[in-house]
């Protein structure tokens, strides 16, 4: 297992790098310089030149990279064109609302949608159906129309949960965090709820045909137990796959519903540095939300690995 | 995802005519169930929806009653009124107008990232998957760097850079979705390239691109059409997201996403506003979702049984219940169901599948037999004559649609009329089962130690060294000797012949009385079958077992069996002592299995075979079902159901032949032609 | 050089009664594992034969014999690692599946699962003319006279041309594979396991099709398979195989009878017979041929003899010393008491070990 593990960080070392690449390159492509596009249209060629001297840009692109990689590497991104505040900083600040909003989600999302996947294999008939209709119609709901629907009914109406703004764990306490956050992870999760619930529904038809399964009862293990402990274990092992590839459009996601639900996370954060074409600021975010990706992937590695002797060897 | 996988043969037990639903379909297929499909109302009304999104997203401009820019300042926030149908915005705009223009500029370039993805993931994931290799690796690779990447984040990115340059975005998006089609495509590639019809078509000489696109293209492109509705909605989707955004389109012209957002901002004073457009959003998305996942349902799917028991255990129509035998024609079993020495008797055994109808169809039809203390009863025969489907009655256990009906008792209890629960107990520790794939028996996440010494635990109880001390004499039981580390081992650890090892000691932790084993040397090769057959012998006697084998191998059956029931057709055609039926069978289909055997057989001299095939349970006769294949069939023999009669004080036959089969016999070894 | 040229083919015409028809030398296929430091597995290891025109060379093992990949290899499916191939007096060692049409029209194939082996989208039509036209570069129309003649060859229907897979049985099937061998008249059928996956009767009437089709149409066979009573009753000769090696080679029938090679016996005994009576005699010898049971055994030396873990006559030299194919009587066999100068104590003394018939053939 701990052979596992190091030869899933030895994958993720050069995932990261080029991802990193990636991220550095991307501003690149600007067209024109930088520096013209901050200071906008007015700006004279002398003005231009004298940012991108004072922001490192007059030099070669693969020695700026080098460099902007050996800050990152030690925790620095620069700092904001904008604001001038270091990026890893207002990175960090932001980070909290962000991973608090896609990991409760994604947990959320996992355990619902085994369940319901479960009772839809298992029960099949009317209650497979019903699973079906509803996953079909979670998945085609935009998740900022049902935030904006959530919103309109629990807090306007009901004010039950605060329609927007954010608490922070370690002030506030868990009360006002949590209730902060249930109308963004409900608009969250019904897309993805639809898809794995569709997935442990497929995993768990396919565990439930197989010959342990008979072996199981013929040994005479209860229905109940050959359920909950043999086949659940097998069929959850393809849905927590799944559910680490989309977590990517989880991310996507959460920036969205950071916007309505004004959380002043990674998302707003990046929004708002795309409206002021702060590009540090949106290199070091697309670093960050890949960083997350790829932990939370070696995560679920490490899970399915944990659940499935035959994956550790893979 | 990709073709069916080859059924295990132990789930499928009634043979070929159940086995072929779960093969591919041929080509074709695919386009009549589309054909079949738009009878469907659901997918009419689904279909119907596109087009009209589609229509009227082009035809906008004549179609819309206002100009979706012009403004009505008097008449801001309006509900619906007879000017503007759905009402209007902050600005006094006509919603109406306003959606039908919005969806044509979305709806197109959601159309791009498909096609890149497309573009992108099918060629090279044909590629590598089909040379394999180091080209095969480093595309994986790159495919695993596009799935750390959030790909909202990065259009966003794009977004600044390009200056909200939309297709650019829509390319990016496309890149980055195109990981998928790739995994999709490489996988189905894989495993079509490996497939022996591929093999077969190299060794012809057929070319590279020719194998490419005629065998293995078209077993990509079903999963491929299926995943473009799927992979379109997602993009359209994503796209609303960019748009309610403010990214990427035209802030000026009015889009779906932007109508959201503008909406959202009057919650409190005009939810009104939230209601035509999301109405529109989720109806289309629904669709095209709805298409895809009914496209998904026509590709041909391994659909196998499922083989967890039901809480209730399903009972058969007293109609069904009889089987095609009549009453007075039936035998019954030759033992007293109480006595200690005959620990299980079937009686009329009648096992029934559902049919798609839903009717019943018989598939064992009137079984008797019974087994003693120490004892070994064959139920032989070929695929499809039933003997499976016995033997899992016998234990309460047919798969999925399969119900039982007749007697089955057990020391004298009836097991038919147990309940779920109450035949739980009964199982393990009174009757226990072996299967003819040892590898797929045992749970793959657990390892030999946990799953045995549940098994233990369930039927002993006892602490938790009592328990490990059990699960290894169980093991050194069965045979092996370094019982320490074969516990720790996992299943996918373990060589056939271990695995079903270990499938005996589980079949053994419960101590039963009566042992039913499917097949369990089929799988094996010889040298190992013979040391599961030595093993079953010696457990047999050192633990008074009775036994149940199913095999289709006479050999087998000569080695371990003391009386065997040769089935055919869903029916017992013989029952005898076994060196007896080996020595003079008394019905002409054991006749047939015996000659069909090259053991004896001389190189040159081809074999004595029957000629035909097991007729499928839908075409049994109403008479002697063997008779069509039968050298010794006769008009009587079509007359009506044969019983099985007496042939000597110990042996029944299912023939009225079998006369003048012992005189074929006689000249056969005699020498003498008649 | 050029007189080596111009020579070859007239000694190939002259002499193809002496030439064999399939020549494999030292053939060995190697597979790499997973982990760098994992040695590669020996799939074949050193195996050598001759196989003749209208021969049926029968190869027996167990699954990890290297028996099916044998035949993958000589059919470019498998890599080769070492040795050479001539067949028909090309070397084909190099050719590989994809340029593999002047091979093709000499070897072809028929494997286990008749289910996999045919396309199910395709028609039979279809399928038997995918070799006519790939190596014989006939043409569709053409080829639909030749697909006619070659269902009827294989006692199929007409029309079983214009419908698809999944509307045949196994057996059926089957016989449309062997069909698409044929299609071409090759000199050579690979039978790689054709028959295993078929039940007893069905297997019975596929024998006898290949039999009466070897005698019409004089095509050579190499037959794989894991049942000896089977390949002995169709082979003229058979190799015995063992972990990639072979342990003995020699006339099928005397094999049956006799098996000299310890593993032969092991795998002569382990089939059981449709007699009682037999059947109780063999299931004694069952056990005295063999020291261990598998479960038991030890791993198997690197070098020296894989079958000494479980081998009765076992002796320090077979854990170290790899077996030459020792000749005896009209056969070679892989094993140090056949040997007479490799050191075992028992050595030469291959007599007693094949003393008995294994099992008394009543007749």
């Amino acid at each position: 297992m701990t052979r596992f593990v190091l030869r899933r960080l030895a994958v993720a070392v050069p995932l990261l790098l080029i991802v990193a690449a990636i991220s550095f390159f991307l501003v690149q492509l600007v067209p024109g310089s930088p520096a013209a596009a901050i200071l906008g249209n007015t700006a004279t060629q002398e003005q231009v030149d004298t940012l991108e001297q004072s922001l490192g840009l007059d030099q070669p692109v693969l020695s700026q990279f080098g460099q902007w990689l050996g800050h990152a590497l030690q925790g620095n991104l620069g700092a904001s064109y904008t604001t001038g505040q270091s990026v890893s900083d207002a990175l960090a600040q932001s980070v909290a609302p962000t991973l608090s909003l896609a990991i409760l989600s994604t947990l959320l999302t996992l355990v619902v949608g085994l369940v319901l996947g479960m009772a839809a294999a298992v029960r099949g008939g009317r209650t497979d159906r019903l699973v079906q209709w509803t996953g079909s119609l979670g998945m085609a709901i935009p998740n900022f129309w049902l935030a904006a629907l959530l919103i309109f009914v629990f807090a306007i109406k009901l004010s039950l949960f605060p329609a927007i703004g954010y608490a922070e764990l370690g002030t506030d306490g868990i009360g006002p965090w949590i209730s902060h956050l249930v109308l963004p992870i409900i608009a969250l999760s019904a897309v993805n709820l639809g898809q794995i619930a569709f997935q442990a529904r497929a995993a768990f038809t396919d565990a439930l045909s197989r010959d342990y399964v008979r072996t199981l009862h013929a040994t005479g293990v209860p229905r109940r137990r050959v359920l909950y402990k043999h086949v659940l274990r097998n069929a959850s092992v393809p849905v927590v796959q799944v559910t680490g590839l989309t977590f990517i459009f989880t991310l996507g996601g959460v920036v969205v519903l950071e916007l309505i639900f004004t959380l002043p996370g990674m998302g707003n954060l990046m929004l708002r540095s795309v409206q002021n074409h702060d590009f540090s600021v949106v290199q070091g975010g697309v670093l960050y939300f890949s960083l997350v990706v790829v932990l939370v992937n070696l995560v679920i590695d490490v899970a399915t690995a944990a659940l499935d002797p035959r994956v550790r060897v893979r | 995802m990709t073709t069916a996988t080859v059924p295990a043969h132990g789930t499928q037990g009634v043979g070929e005519p159940l086995a072929q639903p779960g093969r591919p379909r041929p080509r074709g297929s695919f386009a009549t169930a589309i054909r079949d499909a738009l009878h469907r109302p659901a997918i009419l009304i689904a279909l119907g929806w596109v087009v009209l999104v589609v229509v009227s997203s082009v035809l906008a401009g004549v179609l819309a009653p206002h100009d979706p820019l012009a403004q009505d300042l008097d008449n801001r926030l309006a509900g619906p009124s007879a000017t503007y149908w759905l009402g209007t915005d902050e600005l006094g705009r006509d919603l109406l107008s306003r959606i039908l223009h919005g969806g044509g500029v979305l709806l197109l370039a959601a159309l791009i990232p498909v096609v890149v993805a497309y573009l992108l993931g099918v060629p090279i994931g044909m590629f590598v998957g089909y040379v394999g290799g180091r080209a095969d690796a480093l595309a994986d690779f790159v495919v695993n760097v596009l799935f750390a990447i959030p790909a909202l984040v990065v259009v966003l990115a794009v977004s600044v850079v390009t200056d909200n340059n939309l297709p650019f975005m829509t390319v990016v998006f496309g890149v980055i979705v195109s990981g998928g089609i790739f995994r999709l495509v490489r996988a189905s590639t894989q495993a079509s390239r490996d497939l022996l019809y591929v093999d077969a078509a190299r060794v012809s000489g057929v070319s590279r691109w020719t194998i490419l696109l005629r065998h293995i293209l078209p077993n990509v492109l079903g999963p491929l059409i299926v995943q473009g509705f799927l992979l379109y909605s997602g993009a359209f989707l994503f796209l609303t997201s960019l748009s309610f955004l403010g990214l990427g389109f035209d802030p000026q012209q009015p889009s779906w996403g932007q109508l959201v957002f503008d909406a959202s901002a009057h919650l409190d004073d005009d939810p009104w506003l939230m209601v035509p457009i999301g109405l529109v959003l989720i109806a289309t998305v629904a669709a095209l979702n709805y298409l895809g996942n009914s496209l998904l349902a026509t590709l041909p799917t391994a659909r196998r049984a499922r083989l967890l028991t039901p809480p209730r255990r399903p009972v058969l129509p007293p109609e069904a219940a009889a089987g095609t035998v009549p009453e007075g024609r039936r035998t019954p079993a030759a033992a007293e169901p109480a006595d200690t020495d005959v620990p299980l008797v079937v009686e009329d055994l009648v096992v029934s599948f559902r049919t798609p109808e839903g009717g019943w169809q018989p598939v064992v039809d009137g079984v008797s037999f019974a087994v003693h203390r120490g004892e070994t009863l064959c139920l032989v025969g070929e695929s499809g004559c039933g003997k499976t489907m016995t033997a899992l009655a016998t234990l309460g256990l047919l798969p999925e649609g399969g119900a039982a009906a007749g007697s089955v008792r057990l020391a004298g209890r009836e097991l038919l009329d147990l309940s779920e629960r109450e035949m739980a107990q009964v199982r393990g520790s009174q009757i226990a089962l072996i299967s003819q794939e040892p590898m797929g028996a045992l749970d793959p996440c657990f390892s030999v130690r946990s799953q045995l010494g549940d098994v233990v635990k369930l039927h002993r109880g006892g602490s938790r060294a009592e328990v490990r001390r059990r699960v290894h004499e169980l093991l050194r039981l069965v045979g092996i000797p370094n019982a320490e580390s074969v516990a720790k081992s996992f299943p996918h650890q373990l060589s056939g012949g271990m695995a079903q090892r270990v499938c005996i000691a589980l079949a053994l932790a419960g101590e039963p009385s009566v042992l039913v084993a499917d097949e369990p040397t089929t799988a094996l090769d010889p040298t190992i079958q013979a040391e599961i057959l030595d093993l079953l012998r010696s457990l047999q006697e050192t633990l008074g077992l009775a036994l149940v084998l199913v095999t289709h191998d006479l050999g087998v059956v000569a080695d371990i069996g003391d009386v065997a029931a040769v089935m055919y057709a869903g029916q017992v055609v013989e029952l005898a002592p076994v060196d007896e039926l080996l020595a003079a069978p008394r019905h002409p289909y054991s006749q047939g299995l015996l000659d069909a055997m090259p053991e004896d057989a001389v190189r040159g001299v081809p074999l004595p075979t029957v000629a035909g095939m097991v007729p499928l349970p839908k075409d049994w006769p109403g008479w002697c079902r063997f008779a069509a294949r039968c050298p010794l069939a006769v008009d009587a023999c079509r007359e009506g159901p044969v019983p099985l009669l007496a042939v000597q004080a110990d042996r029944t036959s299912r023939c009225i032949r079998t006369d003048e089969l012992a005189r074929s016999q006689e000249l056969a070894t005699t020498g003498v032609t008649p | 050089m050029s007189s080596a040229q111009s020579s070859a083919p007239s000694t190939a015409r002259h002499a193809v009664p002496e030439t064999p028809l399939l020549t494999v030398t030292d053939l060995r296929v190697d597979y790499k594992l997973p982990g760098w430091r994992t040695p590669p597995v020996k799939a074949v290891d050193g195996v050598s034969f001759t196989l003749a025109e209208h021969e049926t060379l029968g190869l027996v093992g167990e699954s990890g014999s290297g028996k099916s990949t044998i035949g993958r290899a000589l059919l470019g499916l498998a890599p080769i690692s070492g040795g050479q191939v001539v067949l028909n007096g090309h070397d084909i060692t190099e050719a590989k599946a994809g340029d593999r049409k002047h091979v093709a029209s000499d070897l072809q194939v028929v494997f286990q699962d008749p289910y996999g082996s045919l396309n199910p989208s395709r028609t039979v039509g279809k399928t038997l003319a995918e070799p006519l036209e790939a190596a014989a570069g006939v043409d569709t129309r053409t080829a639909l006279e030749e697909i006619r003649s070659l269902l009827a060859k294989v006692r199929l229907p007409e029309d079983a041309a214009d419908r698809y897979p999944n509307a045949f049985s196994g057996g059926q099937r089957q016989r449309i594979a062997i069909a698409r061998a044929l299609a071409i008249n090759p000199k050579l059928i690979v039978c790689d396991e054709a028959i295993s996956a078929l039940d007893v009767v069905t297997q019975a009437q596929v024998l006898n099709l290949l039999g009466e089709l070897q005698r019409e149409t004089g095509v050579a066979f190499l037959f794989i398979a894991h049942n000896l009573p089977v390949v002995s009753y169709f082979s003229d000769r058979v190799l015995v195989l063992y972990r990639g090696r072979i342990m003995e080679s020699g006339p099928a029938a005397t094999i049956h009878a006799r098996p000299a090679h310890p593993y032969s016996q092991a795998l002569r005994a382990a089939v059981p017979v449709p007699n009682a009576v037999e059947q109780r005699v063999l299931r004694r010898q069952r056990q005295e041929v063999v020291r261990v049971t598998t479960a038991q055994a030890k791993p198997a030396p690197e070098e020296g003899c894989p079958f000494a873990p479980r081998c009765p006559h076992v002796a320090d030299v077979c854990w170290t010393k790899r077996p030459i194919d020792a000749p005896f009587e009209d056969r070679t066999v892989a094993c140090h008491v056949f040997d007479a100068a490799s050191g075992h104590p028992q050595a030469g003394g291959a007599a007693a070990l094949t003393a008995g018939e294994l099992a008394p053939t009543a007749g």
